[in-house]
Parts: C-alpha cells; sequence; structure tokens
C-alpha cells in the first residue's frame, strides 16, 4: 500500500460526523482556555506596582497558557484517538485491511502518521488560536505576544502532547479496546498519578517522580520548566510505548 | 497447473486446545471449493491461517504458488464472520476504504453497488442495514478490483431463504465466469449445490476430502456422509 494512499484512508476516517463534533469541542475548548489565559495575565497585579504589560512580560503569555492547559487538550485529542483506533479494532477493520493486502508495518505506519501528523495539526492550531485571541485581547501589544513564541517551547509543547499520542496507542495496541484503554489511560493519568505523588512524598523519593512522566500531575507542570534530563525520561517512555505497540501490532495474532 | 492455495500440515493450537490439526490441502484454479464442518471445526482458524490473521504453530502456506502471502492477499476478495466495516460510515465510504487498501480505483464502487443491489442504500449508513444486506456489501467489497480468487466464510449464515438463494446464484455465476471460490460452510445442503471439490474438517482434523461427485456416488447427500465419516469410532 503506498502512503498516498495510506494517508486518504486516515482522511476518511477523520471525516465523519463525529469527527467534526470533536474537532468543534475541541477547538471552543482551545479557545475558552486561551481567553482564560489570557484574563488571568490581564489581571490587576496583586503588587500594584506591576502593570499588565510588565506582568506579561515577566510570566511570558505562551509559556504560561501553553503549559497550564496543554494537558487538558492533549487529553481530548488523545480520547478521539483511542475511540477511533479502538473501533478499528472492535469492528473488525484491522482484519480486514490486512487481508485486503495491507501489511501490519502499514497498519503501524498509518498509526504513526496519525498521531505526529494530528498532534502536529493540533499545535499549528494551538498557536493560530492563541494569535487570534491575543490579537483581539492585546491588539496594542501584539508584537509582545508573538516574541514570547519561542521555537523551543513550541517543540516542548509538542514532545509533550505526542507523549499522550504515544500512550493512547500503546493502550489501543496491546488492550484493543476503546472501553479498557479509556479506563488504564484515565486511570494512570489521574488515579496513579495521586498514589504516585503521595507514595514519593511518604518514601521521600521526590527527586525521582520526574522520571516517571505517566502521571498528569507530571505532564500538566510547566513545559516550559521541563529539564534535559526529564525530555529524556519522556524520550525513553516514547520509544517504550511505541515500540510494545508496534510489537503487539507486528506479532499478535488478530 | 500452479494451485491458488496450497495448505501444508497447518496446526494452531489454542492453549493446550488444538484448533487445527496438520491440516494439507490445494485449491486449483476454477474450483468452487467447500470447507466444510460443524462450528468449532477449524474452519474459520485455517481460513485465518491462510490470511496471516492467525501466526501457525506448524505448517505452510503457498498463494498463487509462492510464499509471498502479502502479495497473495491482494489477488483474493475475501469476507470474514466480522464484516470489518465500520458502523457509522455508509456503505459507500466503507467500500472507499477497501477500494483504498486494495489500490483500486473509486470508479469500480459504483458498478460494484450496483451489481450487489445496494446502490440505492449507498448512502445508508452500515449499521442500519439488514442483515442481507451487510453480507451483499462485503462479498461486494471482496469482489473489488476483480480478484482471481474469493474465499467467502459462512457467505448464507443468518441469511433469509431468499438472501440464501441469491448468494448461491451469485457463487454460481462467478464460478462460471472461471472464477475459483472458496467457502467456508457448515450448511451441507447448500454447500452440495455448489462446490466442485471439498474437504470436512472435524475437530481440526482433516477427515475426507476430494471431489464432490466422488462423495456424492458413495452417500445420498453430503449430510449422510458428514453424519457416517463423524460417527464415534470413524474418526
Amino acid at each position: 500500500m503506498n502512503f498516498n494512499a495510506l494517508i486518504k484512508q486516515e482522511w476518511i476516517k477523520l471525516n465523519s460526523r463525529r469527527s467534526l463534533i470533536f474537532l468543534i469541542v475541541a477547538l471552543l475548548i482551545n479557545t475558552g482556555l486561551v481567553l482564560l489565559g489570557f484574563g488571568i495575565l490581564s489581571l490587576p497585579p496583586e503588587d500594584p506596582s506591576l502593570l499588565t504589560s510588565e506582568l506579561m512580560e515577566r510570566m511570558n503569555p505562551f509559556g504560561f497558557i501553553m503549559s497550564n492547559f496543554s494537558s487538558l487538550l492533549a487529553l481530548i485529542a488523545s480520547m478521539f484517538f483511542i475511540m477511533q483506533y479502538g473501533d478499528e479494532y472492535k469492528f473488525g477493520l484491522v482484519r480486514k485491511n490486512i487481508i485486503d493486502g495491507m501489511s501490519r508495518r502499514d497498519i503501524f505506519n498509518g498509526k504513526m502518521v496519525f498521531i505526529f501528523g494530528s498532534y502536529l495539526l493540533w499545535t499549528i492550531l494551538f498557536i493560530i488560536i492563541f494569535l487570534i485571541c491575543g490579537a483581539v485581547k492585546f491588539g496594542d501589544k501584539f508584537g509582545m505576544l508573538v516574541s514570547s513564541m519561542q521555537f523551543e517551547q513550541i517543540l516542548k509543547y509538542y514532545f509533550h502532547i505526542i507523549f499522550y499520542g504515544a500512550l493512547s496507542f500503546f493502550l489501543v495496541s496491546l488492550t484493543r479496546s476503546s472501553m479498557v484503554s479509556m479506563i488504564i489511560f484515565l486511570g494512570l493519568t489521574m488515579i496513579l498519578d495521586q498514589l504516585l505523588v503521595f507514595g514519593f512524598a511518604y518514601m521521600e523519593w521526590s527527586d525521582a517522580a520526574p522520571y516517571l512522566p505517566i502521571t498528569l500531575a507530571s505532564t500538566i507542570r510547566s513545559s516550559e520548566n521541563i529539564s534535559n534530563g526529564e525530555l529524556i525520561g519522556y524520550l525513553v517512555y516514547l520509544v517504550g510505548f511505541i515500540g510494545i505497540g508496534q510489537w503487539a501490532i507486528y506479532k499478535r495474532d488478530l | 497447473m500452479t494451485p491458488v492455495l496450497e495448505v501444508n500440515q497447518l496446526t494452531k493450537r489454542f492453549g493446550s486446545q488444538v484448533a487445527v490439526n496438520g491440516v494439507s490441502f490445494s485449491v486449483l484454479p476454477g474450483q468452487v471449493f467447500g470447507l466444510l464442518g460443524p462450528n468449532g471445526s477449524g474452519k474459520t482458524t485455517t481460513l485465518s491461517m491462510i490470511l496471516s490473521l492467525l501466526e501457525p504453530h506448524a505448517g505452510s502456506v503457498k498463494l498463487f504458488g509462492s510464499d509471498d502471502l502479502q502479495a497473495g492477499r491482494k489477488r483474493l476478495g475475501v469476507t470474514l464472520e466480522t464484516a470489518g466495516f465500520l458502523p457509522a460510515y455508509n456503505g459507500e465510504k466503507n467500500l472507499k476504504m477497501a477500494a483504498l487498501t486494495k489500490g483500486v480505483d473509486f470508479s469500480e464502487i459504483e458498478p460494484t453497488l450496483r451489481k450487489v443491489d445496494l446502490w440505492d442504500a449507498r448512502k445508508k449508513k452500515f449499521k442500519g442495514y439488514s442483515y442481507g444486506m451487510k453480507q451483499r456489501l462485503a462479498i461486494g467489497s471482496a469482489m473489488l478490483g476483480n480478484p482471481e480468487v474469493l474465499i467467502l466464510d459462512e457467505p448464507t449464515n443468518g441469511l433469509d431463504p431468499h438472501g440464501i438463494i441469491e448468494v448461491r446464484n451469485l457463487i454460481m455465476k462467478l464460478a462460471a465466469e472461471g472464477k475459483t471460490i472458496i467457502v467456508a460452510s457448515h450448511l451441507l445442503t447448500e454447500m452440495e449445490k455448489v462446490c466442485t471439490d471439498y474437504v470436512i474438517l472435524m475437530k481440526g482434523n482433516l477427515i475426507k476430502q476430494g471431489k464432490l461427485a466422488d462423495i456424492m456416488a458413495e452417500y445420498p447427500s453430503l449430510e449422510e456422509a458428514f453424519i457416517q465419516l463423524t460417527k464415534p469410532g470413524s474418526l
């Protein structure tokens, strides 16, 4: 199967009413969160000597908004991916694709294109919404907003949300069920998160916490301040998730 | 003549249970080949191994004389018990997905939908289709790209008498066009009407194979043959 056909098939899957509803809801939430972020930034500072513009300069609006709300958006995108991919197993589309001549490698490549491509589009969308909302709210300081966007931050943001995509891919490839994947996903990102936070605090292992980025708390915290060591931690998990998911697609019976 | 399908000592176990035990047979071009046996006899497991959905524990499969099964699968048209269509998509969109996978031009979709009498229902969601319509769409999808061999797993399952006759006529029509057809079914009376060759499976073992005409000369019906062959003590 050629790459073009692979992309077209992913597009046909995306081109549905459910996808449109998801996209509209996600756009509304995205815009709402960006506006909320700008709203917080434009609140009168505790120290009245700080003007709003000074506060904005100090806070870095792009980093502030992105790092505080990006995980929620990534969660929505991941839920969509889990439902989409899980349905393909549930209704036998993966089996059908194999018998129609697709290889297991094609199935894997299709998912990688979907994850890396859709999260890239998501990042671009986030930036566009940031700029539009920023232009409406702070038209006079628009230049400052643009200059607050740094390539490194965008890269970290992308990396940050790709992590959720890889986790979703790993879960669905292993469990082949949207429902089970969703439960584990939420369990990992919420319940386990709390358990780990308490566990690390109790055992006084807080230094190790950043190296377990499977939890919401560790991913939701400011991606602006992610250190290089933590990035390596993310990368190890990312490669691990994708590698195990790939093994499940290549080797397991269908 | 190179067989379109050669199955050699195929074995599959699920835990301690042997689902298919050293099954061997071959299918020649132009045959309507029946893979027969009761539910749980290993028909679908055998087909799944042929189609690379299951990895055999032993044995081998050749399609069109080659070990390259991915290339071989592109020359097959297959319907399995699970249709593999997304219920929220309409019939046409589901066929478009299949056409992309098979590398078939979208222009083939209209004649295919007309052939299986689903053109008027093409915009209806798959979940709204009757069982017969779902089966017809699956057969339509299998026929996309004009494959040399059709593999149909229980094609008449759940169909009413009209549906069964329609599928039977379709099989006979395609056979008359020179297509090779492999049909897995437990409905022996139905298979008796369409097959030229057969294998009978029972509890994962191949218990008899040959020309249908030969077995029909020996027994009054395929059903009777099956009962005699699977009598306790005869296995």
